[in-house]
């Protein structure tokens, strides 16, 4: 049987066209994964039978029930019910980094996108999608049927707009807080590029909501790594207006990376403040590191229910 | 003393190179490539932070990568400082000295046990060992003679010991200052760094250095004048003075530190004789003809007479000797020589303080006789040979000329031949089978038969006696021997018709000079007119002239090159007897009649006329006059008249030496042999061509002669050096090398090439671990 956790591997799977297809083969590699099964290690709580109507799917039967009341009942699991998950991707400029790479920070985020709402709307989770920059551009309401997933994809794939002007993320946050009526899980998922103090008070907002919030930092590794191979000056272009140098970039290697340092420190210090989950990910790497991340949120919501 | 100068300035250029560096800098900042950035910001602050930091690192760098060629190019042109330089104190102390040996031959003289010589080179070893060559100290080494050479330049004790070792003995040359001087300034200052110190060992002879001995004239009286052209005998040209020498000695010294070594001060006056001259009493010989060789000797020292000996051939003749009161003395010989061919003849006086000069060499040609064409240009009476107007002449050369049954006792020393002028157009003439021609009354040359082949003749050293008459056609001489340019047989035009009238009976009076043209002598000193330097022959020559014809000169009255006018009219100072030089030949035009006619009396006259013509063809008999006798280092150069087979020249040590690649084709009718430069030996040198078939080989002797002006004995003593170099700054003066002066340290002057390539390795490494810590390289 073929290996689908190479999936996992943004280049491998993005060379696929079709995002459904993308996220159906991560989500197999996945868990198909010799790690720990989310999925299989949440305790999926049966909460009650309800009678069985025409259409329900026959996996649900309760056959001991039928056994002894020779009455067909459906069981109905607490999760199906509970969680309701809000993906938002950062559409903004800076996600188009690297340009011209096999995988830009925004595709790695679709890909992402993707495979955890099908990893949710499988669990009968309700997924949802908004799409900003600088104000949210595309929303999806959080529903929990399977077909759902293709609102979602079909969004990812057609809702990315030019977007040259910098992304503010408390405006952002609190639109979706707003939108957002009953609790959620909200993931965003972005670089972050912006105000630290804007962003650490949109996410005060959202908790005041009740929501849990977790944060996924999307880095590539040049940014992470700040090297440059060749010998020669280089001309820094910032993707949102935000200007441009020309240095040598081995002069200003570690400079760069204390600033790019204290930044995410700074945000995490906050997050952590905020009670918000944080993680950042190399964009280089699998994608079950995020996948497991969210998915761990949910189980811990799920038990503290 | 200088401040700050470069062994080779021109490399200083390379340091523009620093400019590379800041080129490369800004074409850097114009090729970037360009890449999209979301973390901007962060590099944004990044570079606030490091901006100024970072203008300084590049900046600092820019800097070592320019000072990196500028000091690399001061390294390769090596600079210097003299003492009175701030920054003499970089620089390495060292001695560097120019040691200059006269090799001239009068340093062969033996004083004590040794020579002078010897005593020079114990004083450049003695030299060399006060110098400390682990310390960088050099010395060159650069001989004081006709031919200065450079032997070693800026080396060491290896290179001076070899060079020492080679020199087993001066040359046989004289010395010559004015060279070596320029040789220093021209040449070794240029190589070495300044203000060496420069030692000049010497016997000091008194010609060598006071030019007022040279040239007869008080020190310092002749102006400053251009170098002309010296003699071949390295005597100095008219017009150069003392300040031409002194002026090169001030420089000198102004450059360097000039140390005088005097080997002859304080020794005892030298003891010598010296053969200065050996000549014949005619230039060449005939078979069976005696002839008086006499040897000129002088004296530096008071020896009243001496004693040596002649060798003649394979002879030997022992002669005795007294001295005049001008310190002279002559030897003589009367000698026969048996057979034709060239003779080698020696005088040579017993060996003392100096032997070179003991010796002189000459070299005298033999002959059977002299065989003359003469060209009669109106012959006469029943034998076209006899009677005409060459017969007049024909009578001088050979009196018994055509008896049939002479004495066995008679010799010729001419043997005429007598041809009709119009002969020479029916066969092609053989002028070379003879060592003259006489025309005598000639119409004209053949311009397509004759000429060609007289003009090869006088052109490959033949002789040409031309006597104008009345049959002489002066428009066919001007068009045909007659080139502007002095290539020509004939010097001057010759007028459209002759001067004066003619005798005649009627018209023609002696009573008064003015009646008639008289012949004067022009040029003292050409042989044609030798006999006539007595002044009791010289009155033959005012035998009557009364018709005669003129030369025409050019327009600008100056005589053509190669020209000599040896006779001319007293009365209007006309050319009578014109020289001239055509190759290595010459031609002789006289323009009064050689024919027993009514132009003149002259030719009637015997006691004139005999001996002038008699002189004239001797003089054009004679074959590359002067080129056989040569002073030491003069090349030996030959042409010959027939394809050579084989060349060599025997030296006088015996040994044969071949000339190498002969020559295969002609030029002007010659074949050049290759020039034998090799007379470093004086003595007699053989040269022997053979050729293919049956033509007889050729022999030739050279005699190569030592300038006896060397063997001069007169030294400067320390009075007079320092009147000599009275305006010469000069660091020391003695008779031998002072090891204290050099003992001492010596100024601080020199290179500083060494801490410059040590400041270049610095550089280049600080700049590698500067880029290293600043990032500019990839890990």
């Amino acid at each position: 049987m073929q290996d689908s956790r190479r999936y996992l591997d943004p280049k491998v799977v993005d060379r696929l066209e079709r995002l459904e297809v993308k996220a159906r083969l991560i989500v197999e590699g996945f868990l198909q994964g010799a790690h720990e099964s989310p999925y299989r290690g949440v305790s999926v709580e049966f909460a009650e039978h309800r009678e069985y109507v025409p259409g329900d799917d026959l996996r649900h039967l309760d056959w001991k029930v039928y056994g002894r009341s020779d009455k067909y009942f459906i069981k109905q699991y607490q999760e199906e019910t509970n969680l309701r998950c809000l993906i938002a991707l950062d559409t903004s400029g800076s996600m188009r980094f690297p340009e011209g790479f096999d995988t830009t920070r925004y595709q790695y985020g679709t890909l992402l996108a993707a495979a955890l709402s099908l990893l949710l709307l499988r669990q009968r989770d309700a997924a949802g999608l908004a799409l900003f920059d600088t104000s949210v551009h595309h929303f999806v309401e959080p529903q929990s049927r399977p077909a759902h997933l293709s609102s979602i994809v079909k969004t990812l794939e057609t809702g990315a707009r030019a977007a040259e002007t910098r992304t503010s993320l408390l405006p952002v946050l609190n639109d979706l807080a707003e939108r957002t009526h009953r609790r959620s899980l909200i993931v965003l998922i972005s670089d972050f590029f912006a105000p630290v103090a804007d962003t650490l008070k949109g996410l005060a907002r959202l908790r005041s909501r009740k929501h849990d919030v977790l944060l996924l930092q999307l880095l590539t590794p040049e940014e992470l790594t700040f090297e440059f191979a060749r010998n020669t000056q280089y001309k820094f272009v910032g993707l949102e207006n935000s200007g441009e140098l020309r240095v040598d970039p081995r002069a200003m290697k570690g400079e760069y990376l204390e600033a790019l340092a204290n930044f995410r420190k700074e945000l995490r210090r906050g997050c952590l403040k905020e009670r918000v989950d944080f993680e950042s990910i190399d964009t280089s790497v699998s994608l079950d590191k995020p996948l497991t991340a969210i998915l761990s949120r949910r189980a811990r919501r799920a038990t503290r229910r | 003393m200088t401040l700050l100068a470069f062994l080779h300035p021109a490399l200083v250029g390379f340091a523009a190179l620093a400019v590379v560096p800041l080129v490369i800098h800004l074409l850097n900042r114009r090729r970037y490539r360009t890449v999209p950035w979301a973390a901007m910001d962060f590099l944004l602050a990044a570079y606030k932070k490091k901006r100024k930091r970072l203008e300084l690192e590049n900046l600092l760098l820019l800097l070592l990568r320019c000072a990196i060629p500028v000091v690399l190019a001061l390294v390769f042109a090596r600079p210097y400082f003299g003492a009175d330089s701030l920054l003499a104190n970089l620089a390495e102390p060292r001695r560097e000295v120019v040691v200059v040996v006269d090799d001239s031959y009068s340093m062969s003289r033996h004083v004590g046990a040794t020579t002078q010589f010897q005593a020079a080179l114990e004083q450049c070893r003695r030299l060399a060992g006060s110098l400390d060559f682990e310390r960088g100290d050099r010395v060159s080494l650069v001989t004081l003679s006709r031919e200065p050479q450079l032997l070693v330049v800026s080396g060491g004790p290896a290179d001076l010991e070899r060079r020492l070792a080679a020199l087993q003995r001066p040359t046989y040359e004289p010395a010559d200052l004015g060279r070596t001087l320029d040789l220093l300034l021209d040449d070794l200052l240029k190589q070495i760094p300044a203000a060496p110190e420069i030692w000049l060992i010497s016997d000091f002879q008194r010609r060598t250095f006071d030019e007022s001995a040279r040239a007869g004239a008080p020190a310092a009286a002749a102006p400053a004048a251009p170098a002309a052209a010296a003699p071949r005998d390295g005597a100095p040209a008219a017009g150069e003075g003392t300040a031409t020498t002194l002026g090169k000695l001030q420089r000198l010294s102004q450059q360097s530190r000039l140390h005088l070594v005097n080997l002859s001060d304080g020794t005892l006056p030298p003891e010598n004789l010296a053969v200065t001259d050996l000549r014949a009493s005619d230039p060449l010989a005939l078979v069976g003809q005696s002839m008086r060789f006499t040897a000129t000797v002088a004296r530096s020292g008071r020896m009243p007479s001496g004693a040596g000996r002649f060798r003649i051939g394979d002879k030997e003749f022992q002669k005795t000797f007294t001295f005049d009161a001008e310190k002279k003395a002559t030897a003589e010989i009367y000698y026969t020589c048996a057979q034709p061919g060239d003779v080698g003849v020696e005088f040579r006086l017993d060996e003392d303080e100096l032997a070179d000069d003991d010796a002189r060499f000459m070299r005298i040609p033999v002959k059977q006789g002299l065989p003359i064409l003469v060209v009669d240009g109106k012959p006469g009476g029943t034998d076209d040979r006899l009677g005409g107007d060459a017969w007049n002449v024909v009578l001088v050369l050979d009196p018994r000329f055509g008896e049939s049954d002479p004495s066995e006792d008679y010799r010729r020393w001419f043997e005429p031949t007598v041809v009709p002028w119009y002969e020479l157009t029916q066969a092609r003439p053989e002028f070379s089978k003879y060592d003259a021609v006489v025309f005598v009354n000639v119409p004209e040359i053949d311009p397509q038969k004759v000429l060609p082949e007289l003009q090869t003749f006088v052109e490959t050293g033949g002789g040409a006696l031309f006597f104008l008459g009345d049959k002489v056609l002066p428009e066919k001489y001007n068009e045909h021997l007659f080139r502007g340019d002095g290539s020509g047989l004939l010097a001057m035009r010759l007028a459209d018709k002759p001067a004066g009238t003619p005798w005649s009976p009627q018209t023609t009076t002696l009573n008064s000079p003015d009646n008639y043209f008289r012949l004067e002598i022009a040029d003292e000193l050409h042989p044609a007119v030798r006999t006539f330097n007595d002044d009791r022959r010289r009155g033959f020559l005012r035998s009557p002239v009364f018709a005669y014809w003129p030369f025409a000169p050019e327009a600008d009255a100056a005589l053509p090159r190669d020209t000599r006018v040896v006779l001319r009219f007293e009365n209007n100072q006309a050319p009578a007897l014109v020289d001239h030089r055509v190759g290595r030949g010459r031609t002789l035009w006289s323009a009064v009649s050689g024919a027993a006619d009514d132009w003149s009396l002259f030719s009637r006259t015997p006691s004139a006329f005999f001996p002038l013509v008699w002189d004239m063809l001797n003089f054009l008999a004679v074959r590359d006059p002067g080129e056989h006798d040569l002073t030491v280092g003069a090349a030996i150069a030959k042409s010959v008249l027939l394809p050579p087979a084989t060349a060599a020249m025997t030296t006088p040590d015996g040994r044969a030496r071949p000339l190498g690649d002969l020559p295969r084709a002609a030029v002007r009718g010659e074949y050049r042999l290759p020039v034998f430069p090799e007379t470093r030996v004086p003595g007699i040198y053989s040269l022997d061509v053979t050729y293919g078939g049956d033509d007889a080989p050729l022999r030739e002797l050279y005699a190569v002669n030592v300038d006896a002006r060397e063997s001069e004995l007169k030294f400067l003593d320390q009075q007079q050096a320092t009147s000599v170099f009275d305006r010469v700054a000069i660091a020391s003066y003695g008779r031998e090398i002072s090891i204290e002066n050099g003992s001492k340290e010596p100024e601080r002057q020199g290179e500083i090439w060494k801490r410059l390539a040590l400041a270049l390795l610095a550089l280049v490494v600080l700049e590698m671990v500067l880029a290293w810590r600043f990032g500019r390289y990839t890990s």
